[in-house]
Protein backbone atom coordinates (compact mmCIF):
# COMPACT_ATOMS: atom_id res chain seq x y z
CA UNK A 1 0.00 0.00 0.00
CA UNK A 2 1.57 3.26 -1.04
CA UNK A 3 1.06 6.18 1.27
CA UNK A 4 0.88 9.72 0.02
CA UNK A 5 4.31 11.37 0.21
CA UNK A 6 4.33 15.13 0.57
CA UNK A 7 7.59 16.83 -0.36
CA UNK A 8 8.96 19.83 1.48
CA UNK A 9 11.04 21.48 -1.24
CA UNK A 10 13.91 23.79 -0.45
CA UNK A 11 12.65 26.67 1.73
CA UNK A 12 9.27 25.01 2.29
CA UNK A 13 7.29 23.80 5.29
CA UNK A 14 4.82 20.92 5.00
CA UNK A 15 2.46 19.74 7.69
CA UNK A 16 0.14 16.76 7.82
CA UNK A 17 -1.58 14.09 9.83
CA UNK A 18 -1.20 10.31 10.13
CA UNK A 19 -0.97 8.21 7.95
CA UNK A 20 0.68 10.69 5.62
CA UNK A 21 4.43 10.73 4.99
CA UNK A 22 6.38 13.95 4.68
CA UNK A 23 9.71 13.98 2.88
CA UNK A 24 12.71 16.19 2.12
CA UNK A 25 14.92 15.05 -0.74
CA UNK A 26 18.70 15.44 -0.82
CA UNK A 27 19.38 17.72 2.13
CA UNK A 28 22.94 19.03 1.90
CA UNK A 29 23.80 21.99 4.10
CA UNK A 30 20.07 22.54 4.41
CA UNK A 31 18.53 21.24 7.59
CA UNK A 32 15.34 19.23 7.91
CA UNK A 33 13.40 19.95 11.09
CA UNK A 34 10.69 17.48 12.02
CA UNK A 35 8.12 18.51 14.63
CA UNK A 36 5.64 15.98 16.00
CA UNK A 37 2.70 15.95 18.37
CA UNK A 38 2.16 12.23 19.09
CA UNK A 39 -1.35 12.66 20.50
CA UNK A 40 -3.23 13.66 17.34
CA UNK A 41 -0.32 12.31 15.23
CA UNK A 42 0.19 15.69 13.65
CA UNK A 43 3.56 16.69 12.34
CA UNK A 44 5.51 19.12 10.21
CA UNK A 45 8.71 19.05 8.20
CA UNK A 46 10.72 22.12 7.30
CA UNK A 47 13.49 22.17 4.66
CA UNK A 48 15.32 25.32 5.75
CA UNK A 49 18.37 26.76 4.00
CA UNK A 50 19.93 29.44 6.15
CA UNK A 51 20.40 29.98 9.89
CA UNK A 52 18.85 33.34 10.76
CA UNK A 53 16.15 35.47 9.20
CA UNK A 54 17.71 38.71 10.44
CA UNK A 55 20.77 38.12 8.25
CA UNK A 56 18.88 38.98 5.11
CA UNK A 57 18.96 42.60 3.95
CA UNK A 58 15.83 42.13 1.89
CA UNK A 59 12.48 41.84 3.53
CA UNK A 60 10.84 39.49 1.11
CA UNK A 61 8.47 37.25 2.98
CA UNK A 62 10.00 33.81 2.82
CA UNK A 63 10.05 32.55 6.42
CA UNK A 64 10.48 28.92 5.35
CA UNK A 65 13.95 29.71 4.06
CA UNK A 66 15.44 30.54 7.45
CA UNK A 67 15.76 28.02 10.25
CA UNK A 68 14.56 30.29 13.06
CA UNK A 69 11.53 31.73 11.27
CA UNK A 70 10.66 28.36 9.74
CA UNK A 71 10.44 26.75 13.19
CA UNK A 72 8.19 29.50 14.53
CA UNK A 73 5.91 29.33 11.51
CA UNK A 74 5.73 25.55 11.66
CA UNK A 75 4.74 25.64 15.34
CA UNK A 76 2.06 28.19 14.50
CA UNK A 77 0.68 26.09 11.64
CA UNK A 78 0.55 22.92 13.74
CA UNK A 79 -1.09 24.65 16.71
CA UNK A 80 -3.75 26.00 14.37
CA UNK A 81 -4.48 22.40 13.34
CA UNK A 82 -4.91 21.37 16.95
CA UNK A 83 -1.44 20.38 18.15
CA UNK A 84 -0.38 21.26 21.72
CA UNK A 85 3.05 22.93 22.05
CA UNK A 86 3.86 21.13 25.31
CA UNK A 87 3.55 17.76 23.55
CA UNK A 88 5.90 18.62 20.68
CA UNK A 89 9.06 16.61 20.09
CA UNK A 90 11.56 17.38 17.35
CA UNK A 91 14.23 15.66 15.26
CA UNK A 92 16.97 17.22 13.16
CA UNK A 93 18.46 15.90 9.90
CA UNK A 94 21.03 17.34 7.50
CA UNK A 95 23.22 20.38 8.00
CA UNK A 96 26.18 18.70 6.31
CA UNK A 97 29.36 20.37 5.21
CA UNK A 98 29.37 19.55 1.51
CA UNK A 99 32.58 21.37 0.56
CA UNK A 100 35.81 22.20 2.27
CA UNK A 101 35.39 25.84 1.37
CA UNK A 102 35.26 27.84 4.57
CA UNK A 103 32.39 30.14 3.62
CA UNK A 104 30.24 27.22 2.65
CA UNK A 105 30.00 25.69 6.11
CA UNK A 106 26.48 26.89 6.61
CA UNK A 107 25.37 23.40 7.60
CA UNK A 108 26.88 23.64 11.07
CA UNK A 109 25.34 27.05 11.63
CA UNK A 110 21.96 25.79 10.46
CA UNK A 111 22.04 23.02 13.04
CA UNK A 112 23.11 25.39 15.83
CA UNK A 113 20.36 27.80 14.90
CA UNK A 114 17.78 25.00 14.94
CA UNK A 115 18.91 23.83 18.38
CA UNK A 116 18.69 27.38 19.74
CA UNK A 117 15.25 28.08 18.26
CA UNK A 118 13.86 24.77 19.55
CA UNK A 119 15.31 25.44 22.99
CA UNK A 120 13.64 28.86 22.99
CA UNK A 121 10.35 27.23 22.15
CA UNK A 122 10.96 24.63 24.91
CA UNK A 123 10.69 21.75 22.41
CA UNK A 124 12.95 18.77 23.15
CA UNK A 125 15.15 17.38 20.37
CA UNK A 126 14.77 13.61 20.72
CA UNK A 127 17.07 12.56 17.86
CA UNK A 128 19.58 14.00 15.41
CA UNK A 129 21.40 12.85 12.28
CA UNK A 130 23.35 15.97 11.39
CA UNK A 131 26.69 17.30 10.18
CA UNK A 132 29.44 15.24 8.49
CA UNK A 133 30.00 15.65 4.77
CA UNK A 134 27.18 13.87 2.99
CA UNK A 135 23.66 14.58 1.79
CA UNK A 136 20.57 12.90 3.19
CA UNK A 137 17.01 12.16 2.12
CA UNK A 138 14.46 11.89 4.91
CA UNK A 139 10.97 10.40 5.12
CA UNK A 140 8.84 11.36 8.13
CA UNK A 141 6.11 8.85 9.03
CA UNK A 142 3.31 10.70 10.76
CA UNK A 143 1.68 7.45 11.89
CA UNK A 144 4.62 6.71 14.20
CA UNK A 145 6.73 9.88 14.36
CA UNK A 146 9.68 7.87 13.02
CA UNK A 147 12.13 9.11 10.40
CA UNK A 148 13.81 7.01 7.74
CA UNK A 149 17.04 8.43 6.36
CA UNK A 150 19.28 7.42 3.48
CA UNK A 151 22.57 8.63 2.05
CA UNK A 152 23.71 8.87 -1.57
CA UNK A 153 24.99 5.84 -3.44
CA UNK A 154 24.82 2.18 -2.49
CA UNK A 155 21.50 0.46 -2.43
CA UNK A 156 18.51 2.68 -2.55
CA UNK A 157 16.90 0.35 -0.02
CA UNK A 158 19.36 1.14 2.71
CA UNK A 159 17.37 3.20 5.18
CA UNK A 160 18.36 4.12 8.70
CA UNK A 161 15.66 4.63 11.30
CA UNK A 162 15.73 7.65 13.57
CA UNK B 1 7.03 49.46 1.56
CA UNK B 2 5.09 50.22 -1.61
CA UNK B 3 3.94 47.88 -4.33
CA UNK B 4 5.48 44.58 -5.33
CA UNK B 5 7.95 42.58 -3.31
CA UNK B 6 11.16 44.46 -2.54
CA UNK B 7 13.03 41.81 -4.42
CA UNK B 8 11.40 42.91 -7.67
CA UNK B 9 12.39 46.55 -7.33
CA UNK B 10 15.86 47.61 -8.40
CA UNK B 11 16.60 43.96 -8.94
CA UNK B 12 19.53 43.55 -11.26
CA UNK B 13 18.17 40.34 -12.73
CA UNK B 14 15.02 42.12 -13.94
CA UNK B 15 17.26 44.60 -15.78
CA UNK B 16 18.78 41.86 -17.91
CA UNK B 17 17.47 41.93 -21.47
CA UNK B 18 18.08 39.51 -24.31
CA UNK B 19 21.24 41.39 -25.32
CA UNK B 20 22.64 41.12 -21.83
CA UNK B 21 21.89 37.41 -21.64
CA UNK B 22 23.58 36.97 -25.02
CA UNK B 23 26.69 38.65 -23.66
CA UNK B 24 26.67 36.41 -20.61
CA UNK B 25 26.27 33.36 -22.82
CA UNK B 26 29.27 34.57 -24.79
CA UNK B 27 31.26 34.69 -21.56
CA UNK B 28 30.20 31.13 -20.86
CA UNK B 29 31.16 30.22 -24.39
CA UNK B 30 34.65 31.68 -24.08
CA UNK B 31 35.22 30.22 -20.63
CA UNK B 32 34.02 26.74 -21.50
CA UNK B 33 35.82 26.93 -24.84
CA UNK B 34 39.11 27.19 -23.02
CA UNK B 35 38.11 24.39 -20.65
CA UNK B 36 37.22 22.20 -23.61
CA UNK B 37 40.59 22.90 -25.24
CA UNK B 38 42.36 21.96 -22.03
CA UNK B 39 40.36 18.74 -21.78
CA UNK B 40 41.03 17.97 -25.41
CA UNK B 41 44.79 18.30 -24.88
CA UNK B 42 44.64 16.28 -21.69
CA UNK B 43 42.77 13.42 -23.36
CA UNK B 44 44.23 13.84 -26.80
CA UNK B 45 40.86 13.62 -28.47
CA UNK B 46 38.18 15.79 -29.95
CA UNK B 47 36.03 17.66 -27.45
CA UNK B 48 32.82 19.51 -28.35
CA UNK B 49 30.59 21.82 -26.44
CA UNK B 50 26.96 22.85 -26.44
CA UNK B 51 25.52 26.30 -26.98
CA UNK B 52 25.70 28.01 -23.57
CA UNK B 53 22.53 28.67 -21.63
CA UNK B 54 22.23 31.79 -19.49
CA UNK B 55 19.07 31.55 -17.45
CA UNK B 56 17.41 33.11 -14.46
CA UNK B 57 15.45 30.75 -12.30
CA UNK B 58 14.24 30.31 -8.75
CA UNK B 59 16.40 28.54 -6.22
CA UNK B 60 13.90 25.66 -6.11
CA UNK B 61 14.06 25.19 -9.88
CA UNK B 62 17.82 25.33 -10.21
CA UNK B 63 18.69 21.73 -9.38
CA UNK B 64 15.72 20.22 -11.23
CA UNK B 65 16.81 22.10 -14.34
CA UNK B 66 20.23 20.40 -14.30
CA UNK B 67 19.47 16.98 -12.79
CA UNK B 68 17.11 14.27 -13.94
CA UNK B 69 17.25 12.52 -10.56
CA UNK B 70 17.89 14.67 -7.46
CA UNK B 71 19.44 11.76 -5.54
CA UNK B 72 21.73 10.46 -8.25
CA UNK B 73 25.38 10.68 -7.16
CA UNK B 74 27.35 13.35 -8.94
CA UNK B 75 30.89 14.62 -8.82
CA UNK B 76 31.21 18.38 -8.43
CA UNK B 77 34.40 20.38 -8.42
CA UNK B 78 33.80 23.89 -7.18
CA UNK B 79 35.98 26.95 -7.13
CA UNK B 80 35.23 30.29 -5.58
CA UNK B 81 36.85 33.39 -7.04
CA UNK B 82 37.67 36.65 -5.36
CA UNK B 83 38.95 39.96 -6.76
CA UNK B 84 36.81 42.14 -9.06
CA UNK B 85 34.71 39.13 -9.81
CA UNK B 86 33.31 37.02 -7.00
CA UNK B 87 31.48 33.95 -8.13
CA UNK B 88 31.21 30.22 -7.92
CA UNK B 89 32.28 28.02 -10.76
CA UNK B 90 31.20 24.41 -10.77
CA UNK B 91 32.23 21.49 -12.94
CA UNK B 92 29.77 18.58 -12.79
CA UNK B 93 30.44 15.00 -13.90
CA UNK B 94 28.34 11.83 -13.80
CA UNK B 95 29.68 8.40 -12.86
CA UNK B 96 29.98 7.14 -16.44
CA UNK B 97 32.03 10.17 -17.43
CA UNK B 98 34.32 9.88 -14.44
CA UNK B 99 34.93 6.23 -15.27
CA UNK B 100 35.67 7.07 -18.86
CA UNK B 101 38.06 9.81 -17.77
CA UNK B 102 39.91 7.51 -15.40
CA UNK B 103 40.11 4.89 -18.12
CA UNK B 104 41.57 7.23 -20.70
CA UNK B 105 44.14 8.74 -18.37
CA UNK B 106 45.02 5.98 -15.92
CA UNK B 107 43.74 2.87 -17.66
CA UNK B 108 41.78 2.24 -14.50
CA UNK B 109 38.14 2.09 -13.62
CA UNK B 110 36.79 3.61 -10.41
CA UNK B 111 34.34 1.84 -8.10
CA UNK B 112 30.82 1.31 -9.40
CA UNK B 113 29.75 3.05 -6.27
CA UNK B 114 31.01 6.60 -6.52
CA UNK B 115 30.73 6.95 -2.77
CA UNK B 116 33.46 4.36 -2.24
CA UNK B 117 36.01 6.03 -4.46
CA UNK B 118 39.58 6.08 -3.12
CA UNK B 119 41.25 9.23 -1.78
CA UNK B 120 43.77 9.18 -4.61
CA UNK B 121 41.09 8.96 -7.29
CA UNK B 122 39.20 11.67 -5.51
CA UNK B 123 42.06 14.13 -5.56
CA UNK B 124 42.94 13.10 -9.11
CA UNK B 125 39.42 13.97 -10.28
CA UNK B 126 39.54 17.19 -8.30
CA UNK B 127 42.75 18.07 -10.14
CA UNK B 128 41.18 17.51 -13.54
CA UNK B 129 38.16 19.58 -12.55
CA UNK B 130 40.52 22.21 -11.30
CA UNK B 131 42.33 22.40 -14.64
CA UNK B 132 39.02 22.92 -16.43
CA UNK B 133 37.87 25.59 -13.98
CA UNK B 134 41.15 27.50 -14.07
CA UNK B 135 41.11 27.66 -17.85
CA UNK B 136 37.56 28.93 -17.68
CA UNK B 137 38.53 31.65 -15.22
CA UNK B 138 41.58 32.83 -17.13
CA UNK B 139 39.53 33.10 -20.32
CA UNK B 140 36.96 35.32 -18.62
CA UNK B 141 39.67 37.45 -17.06
CA UNK B 142 41.14 38.08 -20.49
CA UNK B 143 37.79 38.79 -22.10
CA UNK B 144 36.37 41.14 -19.48
CA UNK B 145 39.63 42.65 -18.22
CA UNK B 146 38.40 42.06 -14.68
CA UNK B 147 40.60 40.51 -12.04
CA UNK B 148 39.65 37.10 -10.71
CA UNK B 149 41.56 35.06 -8.17
CA UNK B 150 40.35 31.48 -8.06
CA UNK B 151 40.58 29.80 -4.68
CA UNK B 152 41.77 26.22 -4.25
CA UNK B 153 38.98 24.03 -5.63
CA UNK B 154 37.04 21.61 -3.52
CA UNK B 155 35.38 18.36 -4.56
CA UNK B 156 32.12 16.82 -3.46
CA UNK B 157 30.74 13.44 -4.46
CA UNK B 158 27.15 13.12 -3.36
CA UNK B 159 23.47 13.45 -4.23
CA UNK B 160 23.33 16.02 -7.03
CA UNK B 161 20.61 18.13 -5.46
CA UNK B 162 22.33 18.23 -2.07
CA UNK B 163 25.44 19.60 -3.78
CA UNK B 164 23.74 22.16 -6.00
CA UNK B 165 21.39 23.49 -3.31
CA UNK B 166 24.33 23.91 -0.94
CA UNK B 167 26.25 25.96 -3.50
CA UNK B 168 23.32 28.34 -3.89
CA UNK B 169 23.07 29.12 -0.18
CA UNK B 170 25.42 32.09 -0.19
CA UNK B 171 23.47 33.87 -2.90
CA UNK B 172 20.22 32.91 -1.28
CA UNK B 173 20.55 35.05 1.84
CA UNK B 174 18.96 38.01 0.09
CA UNK B 175 17.37 36.54 -3.02
CA UNK B 176 15.14 33.76 -4.22
CA UNK B 177 16.38 33.75 -7.79
CA UNK B 178 19.70 32.91 -9.32
CA UNK B 179 21.45 33.50 -12.63
CA UNK B 180 23.40 30.57 -14.00
CA UNK B 181 25.39 30.18 -17.17
CA UNK B 182 25.71 26.53 -18.19
CA UNK B 183 27.66 24.80 -20.93
CA UNK B 184 27.98 21.08 -21.64
CA UNK B 185 31.37 19.75 -22.71
CA UNK B 186 31.49 16.29 -24.30
CA UNK B 187 33.74 14.05 -26.36
CA UNK B 188 32.69 13.12 -29.89
CA UNK B 189 30.77 10.00 -28.96
CA UNK B 190 29.31 11.46 -25.77
CA UNK B 191 31.11 9.10 -23.45
CA UNK B 192 32.37 11.94 -21.41
CA UNK B 193 30.01 14.63 -20.29
CA UNK B 194 30.58 17.58 -18.06
CA UNK B 195 28.50 20.63 -17.28
CA UNK B 196 30.26 23.83 -16.35
CA UNK B 197 28.10 26.18 -14.32
CA UNK B 198 28.99 29.78 -13.54
CA UNK B 199 27.12 31.48 -10.70
CA UNK B 200 27.98 35.16 -10.36
CA UNK B 201 26.60 37.09 -7.39
CA UNK B 202 24.65 40.34 -7.88
CA UNK B 203 27.58 42.64 -7.30
CA UNK B 204 29.74 40.70 -9.71
CA UNK B 205 27.05 40.69 -12.34
CA UNK B 206 26.87 44.47 -12.08
CA UNK B 207 30.64 44.71 -12.54
CA UNK B 208 30.60 42.45 -15.57
CA UNK B 209 27.67 44.22 -17.20
CA UNK B 210 29.08 47.71 -16.72
CA UNK B 211 32.40 46.51 -18.08
CA UNK B 212 30.79 45.07 -21.20
CA UNK B 213 28.10 47.66 -21.84
CA UNK B 214 29.72 50.69 -20.20
CA UNK B 215 27.16 53.37 -21.12
CA UNK B 216 24.28 51.07 -21.84
CA UNK B 217 24.27 49.72 -18.32
CA UNK B 218 23.05 51.90 -15.47
CA UNK B 219 24.82 51.04 -12.23
CA UNK B 220 22.55 50.14 -9.36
Amino acid sequence: VSTEHITAGIGEIRIGKSPKVLQAIALGSCVGIALYDPQPKLGGLSHAMLPLEKETRKHSYSPGKFVDSAILLMIHKLVKKGAKPNRFVSKLVGGARMFEIKNLDIGTRNVQSARAALKNAAIPIVAEDVGKDFGRTVHFYLSTGKLLIRKAGGSRRHWREL
Amino acid sequence: MTGGTPEDRHEILTKLHADHLDALQEIGNIGAGHSATALSQLLNRRVDMSVPRAAICSIEEFSTKILSDPEEPLVAVISETSGDVAMHLVGLFDLASINRLMWIIRKQKVEDNLMEISTIDRSFICEIGSILLLHYVSAITEFTDLLMFPQVPSIAIDMGKAILDSILLLNAVDYNTVLSIEVDIFTDNVQLNSTMVMLPDRHTLNRIMSQLFSEGWAQE
